[in-house]
């Protein structure tokens, strides 16, 4: 099957607040997928529903031909699904190292490798050339040492990726990868997201709100409007929806 | 701090402690005795909520299990098996320690884990008080400290201050053996976990695993503590388990620092320092040693707030959303010049 996510008819409440209304989505594998609306369309709260982190109300969930609709989020994580935060949540105690260390030895853990044993009290030599060359791979490894708090913005989100591609992921999923840039920086992350995407294959998953974004890596769009989904296609389909026209890029200059 | 200073300390310590009978009366010694157990129940403490983020209230009744095992088998004569016997007390707290957890927390954690645990440590209690075969309110008296043989050499505790040094030996293992686990794979998943147990999720870690293995170690060498307590004071009553030993530990380590894995084991040592400097006060002894905590507390704001503001974090898991704005200031706050 081509299809490597499949949302069948999500329904997702807080208390009596709906939040989602019957999402159909299928997202093909090795596409880059983008979900777009307003605030407080459900983009993220869709997130949510296909990592785990929030149980919908109806519907399923299809990842890989299996239905993980009840399977909790670290069992789809090590089922290939890899994500990144709106706002980027790293271990802000942890050195940055220490960050990616511990996302590799997770996956290792996961694998069952046996060449980290859990008692080792440092981290085995093969962790850390990995983590490093992580790091290198984000211009990170100059800050190896330092804490993950002491980073900007900008380095927390490439180190939050870099954390997230240390568990080999088949799908990455990025909520607003380029929240709270600068035009400048917003680039820079199309320029990495684009560089993954080449060398892994990978399948991404990606809210936005900048456009210019979005129609720079998007394979396929969802848009999204007040829970419900109101068009999928490719860029063209989208651009030239009316309902589109009308309900969301009629108003996407309040966004920026 | 650097791993050479660091080390020499401890070795420093560690010979002021084992030198210690030589020169100072048996009274001192005695407190020093239940202080180094104490320390050592606090990093146990520690391991759950400086690393895995969890804060009970229950830990005293994890003690007073390892205690009243020890207490039992010694009276019953198993001496000759002393170590053994560590072993199966400490296996005991472990057991009933991973029991709760495997309920506790499943569900709970914050504040609800914190007064779940402090009310199963007082039902605990409570029936020690009542079953008479151990002793009832009274308690198990006269507790020998063991002699037993290890191999063909004979090692007797009964003597001397030979048991003293014994404790400092096994409570110097217990305490290896958690740095140990603390600073391996295991120990790093647990602060990551600590700091934001979604996010350790995301990476596949099963984060109920993880909790319920520190849940379970920390009840282990909390019981172990207890064990190697029971012939030092050579009696245990049902007050070895009360809120007031589930709270030492946890000023201990607020006291001595949370972030550091050194810190409960410090504060236990300045706490018993302050309370014996003022022993003579009787009537207002409460008084200064509260007076001089809060002054500790106010001279050194980082370790301690650091620690305070982590064990109220602990208590009430606060909403992702407030945390990762107060994330996003101090991101914008680093980005300006
Ligand atoms: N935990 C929650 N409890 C109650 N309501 C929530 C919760 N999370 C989100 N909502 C509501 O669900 C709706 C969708 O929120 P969601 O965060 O998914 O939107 P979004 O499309 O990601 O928006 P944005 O572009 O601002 O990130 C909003 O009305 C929001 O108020
Ligand atoms: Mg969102």
């Amino acid at each position: 099957m081509s299809d490597i996510i499949r949302l069948e008819n999500i329904e997702k409440s807080y208390g009596t607040h709906q939040v989602l209304f019957g999402i159909d989505a299928e997202v093909s594998e090795g596409e880059t997928f983008a979900v777009i609306g307003p605030n407080g369309a459900g983009k993220t709260t869709l997130f949510k529903v296909m990592t785990g982190e929030a149980p919908c109300n109806g519907g399923r969930v299809i990842f890989r031909g299996e239905d993980v609709t009840a399977i909790p989020a670290h069992r789809r994580a090590r089922a290939g699904m890899g994500r990144t935060f709106q706002v980027a949540r790293v271990f802000l105690e942890l050195t940055v190292l220490e960050n990616v260390v511990v996302a590799v030895e997770a996956r290792h853990k996961n694998e069952g490798r046996r060449d980290v044993p859990w008692y080792a009290f440092k981290p085995a030599q093969s962790v850390v050339a990995e983590a490093m060359e992580l790091l290198a791979h984000f211009e990170l490894e100059a800050k190896r040492d330092a804490e993950a708090s002491e980073l900007s913005h900008g380095d927390r989100k490439r180190l939050e990726l870099a954390i997230t591609l240390a568990g080999k992921p088949k799908v990455l999923m990025l909520d607003e990868p380029t929240a709270g840039m600068s035009p400048s920086d917003r680039a820079g992350v199309v320029e990495v997201i684009k560089r993954i995407r080449e060398e892994n294959r990978i399948t991404i998953i990606m809210t936005e709100h900048d456009m210019s974004v979005i129609f720079g890596l998007a394979d396929r769009i969802l848009v999204m409007n007040q829970g419900a989904r109101l068009a999928l296609g490719s860029i063209e389909e989208v651009r030239n929806s009316p309902v589109v026209r009308e309900v969301y890029l009629g108003k996407e200059s309040q966004h920026d | 701090m650097n791993p050479a200073i660091k080390a020499t300390l401890l070795v420093l310590s560690a010979l002021v402690l084992l030198a210690l009978p030589l020169w100072v009366n048996p009274g001192l010694l005695h407190l020093v005795g239940v202080t180094i157990v104490m320390g050592v129940f606090a990093v146990a403490w520690n391991l759950l909520f400086g690393y895995a983020g969890l804060a009970s209230f229950g830990s005293g009744g994890l003690f007073s299990i390892g205690a009243y095992f020890m207490a039992v088998m010694l009276r019953a004569g198993w001496q000759d098996g002393f170590l053994l016997l560590i072993l199966v007390s400490m296996a005991a707290g472990g057991l009933v320690a991973f029991l709760v957890g495997a309920i506790a927390l499943r569900r709970s954690s914050g504040i609800y884990l914190a007064i779940l645990t402090l009310a199963l440590s007082e039902v605990l209690r409570l029936f020690l008080m009542r079953w008479h075969w151990i002793g009832a309110e009274d308690g198990l008296p006269n507790i020998v400290r063991p002699s037993f043989s290890i191999g063909i050499a004979r090692v007797d505790l009964s003597n001397g201050h030979s048991y003293y040094w014994f404790l400092c030996l096994a409570c110097a293992a217990m305490v290896a053996i958690m740095w140990w686990i603390l600073h391996s794979p295991l120990g790093r998943t647990l602060r990551a976990i600590r700091l934001d147990p979604e996010r350790t999720a995301f990476m596949g870690v099963n984060v109920y695993g993880y909790k319920l293995a520190a849940f379970t170690l920390s009840g282990i060498f909390a019981a172990g503590a207890g064990a190697l307590y029971a012939p030092w004071a050579q009696i245990v009553t049902p007050d070895l388990g009360n809120m007031t030993r589930s709270v030492q530990p946890i000023l201990y380590t607020l006291l001595g620092g949370a972030s550091s894995f050194w810190g409960p084991l410090i504060g236990a040592f300045s706490f018993s320092a302050i309370e014996y400097a003022t022993r003579t006060l009787v009537g207002i002894q409460e008084i200064i040693t509260g007076a001089i905590l809060l002054v500790i507390i106010l001279v050194f704001p980082t370790g301690i707030a650091g620690a305070f503001s982590r064990f109220v974090g602990a208590l009430m898991p606060s909403e992702p959303s407030s945390r990762h704005g107060s994330s996003v200031a101090s991101a914008v706050r680093t980005e300006t010049p």
